[in-house]
């Protein structure tokens, strides 16, 4: 389960363990955390392709500050990597501040660009909790953990709970204490050790509703298809019987009957079609 | 064809949106991938059924290969534009870019015929003899089928184009002065890189995008952005000087 688990990591960091070539960071899921604008460029680009893991960012009011517009397409190329997490169609990207009036209008800033692509991006505050006993706060898509979860009750009847809650919600932010899960691997505890950081994202977003609409929505369209079809097919037929109407149909008669004589004479009418309705007028 | 290499001669920019056609793409790519040991970029359309299965497929297919998931604005038109701000962004440049989708043109009557002939370009050792022509005819800058090399003229009395204001709308706003109408219907050719990088270093493909479209839409009723960019995308070579050849 534990391998859906989102881990915080710091974009210099993890582009320096590219860099130098370490495999610990294989199968693992990352939560890169953007605390520069300059990070945006090839390098990080290239860093993602090559190991192919799925990833998500997590961007400071600051950062959303500084966007440029070089690096708003960066982050718009970089998202629409295959390997960046998306939920039901959107980005999603985790901000680290909350209710700053400058995050309300950099945020709408951001938005603005992606859905000018025809993009959605979801952006969710994604925070260090200092009040212990807060509650879990439920979003329609997403729950938020609090920092003491897994403190407060018995451990593994809690983690799976919470497993089949966010098999319902798709998503859980949470800010978890890594040592009180039960033991993962090496490469995670190597992880934790290296990095201060604690905060965690846990994604389990394996629903496959959205895929479910998303085959309804190509059926439809297969079928708008055949109407649109019909439709042209209509259009270029009557443009058709109109142009037979401008370009034979105004000819005179007599030249017409010419046309049919001349048919004749090329051996592909029969002559006594000429004078008779009912005899076949084709010859094979 | 891997990331950071810098010495591929070629780029290739593949726009998908059928669900049902990814072993068709694989089988006609593997062999102009093995003669061209390209930069190879896919664009999935986000509405794209079973994407995560096709990304699968690809980058087993294609180790190394880059793989981006964009909404569905300005069809393939739409997806290749992305697809080029990512090109150039990476500032791996190469030579010649070779620009393909997987048509399928359900409302049309000669689909399938269509695609195969826009696709005798990447036929087996094509390539080699596209890169000779390149090389010894350098006011070439556009290879494609030459039965879809079509003159469609903007505008005149007896002229259908539903396109014809809003193409005369983009030549304008980007001064594109093509010496004729020649374009290539179905966007499906060879290229030479430069045309192209002088054209979209001064004006960002993303930008272009955003007047795009969303959605399937067609141009046989009244005009569209996205169709009309289908013919500038030959423009902008052409009014660099070069000239589109037929095989």
């Amino acid at each position: 389960m534990l391998r859906q688990a989102y881990y915080n990591i710091l974009a210099e960091t993890f582009i320096e363990e590219m860099n130098q070539g370490r495999d610990r960071l294989t199968d693992i899921y990352l939560n890169i955390n953007l605390n520069d604008v300059q990070i945006l460029n090839e390098g990080l680009f290239n860093s993602l392709c090559s190991r192919r893991m799925l990833f998500l960012f997590t961007l400071s009011s600051s950062i959303l500050a500084d966007l440029g517009k070089e690096q708003l397409s960066w982050l718009y190329c970089i998202t629409s990597l295959d390997t960046y997490l998306t939920n039901e169609g959107a980005r999603i990207i985790l901000l680290r501040d909350r209710d700053e009036h400058s995050t309300i209008r950099e945020t709408r800033r951001l938005d603005d660009f992606f859905l000018a692509q025809g993009s959605k991006v979801s952006l969710f505050h994604f925070t260090s909790f200092t009040t212990a006993d807060m509650e879990t706060q439920e979003y329609d898509n997403v729950s938020i953990l609090p920092a003491n979860f897994f403190e407060q009750r018995k451990l593994q009847e809690q983690f799976y709970k919470t497993v089949l809650h966010a098999r319902k919600k798709k998503l859980i932010i949470g800010n978890i204490d890594f040592d009180e899960l039960p033991k993962t691997n090496d490469i995670v505890d190597e992880i934790l050790k290296e990095t201060d950081d604690i905060l965690q994202l846990i994604s389990l977003n394996e629903d496959n509703k959205y895929e479910r609409h998303l085959m309804n929505q190509r059926a439809d369209l297969y079928l708008s298809f055949l109407t649109i079809s019909k439709n042209i097919r209509e259009k270029e037929y009557f443009e058709l019987l109109d142009w037979y109407n401008h370009e034979y149909e105004i000819l005179p008669t007599w030249y017409k009957r010419i046309g049919h004589v001349i048919k004749v004479i090329m051996g592909k009418r029969t002559f006594r079609s000429l004078f008779n309705d009912n005899v076949k007028k084709r010859k094979d | 064809m891997n990331i950071g290499q810098v010495t591929n001669r070629t780029a290739i920019l593949y726009h998908i949106f059928y669900e049902d056609h990814i072993d068709a793409i694989c089988d006609e790519l593997h062999h102009v991938v093995s003669e061209t040991s390209p930069l190879l970029l896919f664009n999935v359309c986000d509405i794209t059924p079973d994407k995560k299965n096709i990304s699968e497929k690809l980058s087993s297919e294609f180790p190394g290969c880059i793989i981006l998931f964009s909404s569905n604005k300005g069809k393939d038109i739409g997806g290749k534009l992305l697809l080029l701000s990512v090109y150039f962004h990476l500032k791996q440049p190469c030579d010649y870019l070779l620009l393909l989708h997987d048509k399928r043109s359900l409302q049309a009557l000669k689909s399938s015929r269509w695609k195969r002939g826009l696709m005798k370009i990447i036929e087996r050792q094509q390539s080699q003899i596209i890169f000779n022509y390149f090389d010894s005819h350098k006011y070439c800058g556009l290879i494609a089928a030459k039965e879809y090399i079509v003159n469609g003229n903007i505008k005149d009395e007896n002229s259908t184009n539903t396109n014809s204001e809003k193409i005369i709308e983009i030549t304008e706003r980007y001064k594109i002065a093509p010496p004729s109408h020649q374009f290539v219907a179905g966007t499906m050719f060879w290229v030479r890189a430069r045309p192209f990088e002088d054209f979209f270093t001064k004006n960002d493909p993303l930008e272009i995008r955003k007047s795009l479209e969303d959605g399937n839409v067609l141009d046989n009723f009244s005009g569209t952005f996205t169709h009309s960019w289908e013919r500038l995308f030959s423009w902008i070579v052409t009014s660099g000087g070069y000239k589109i050849h037929g095989i």
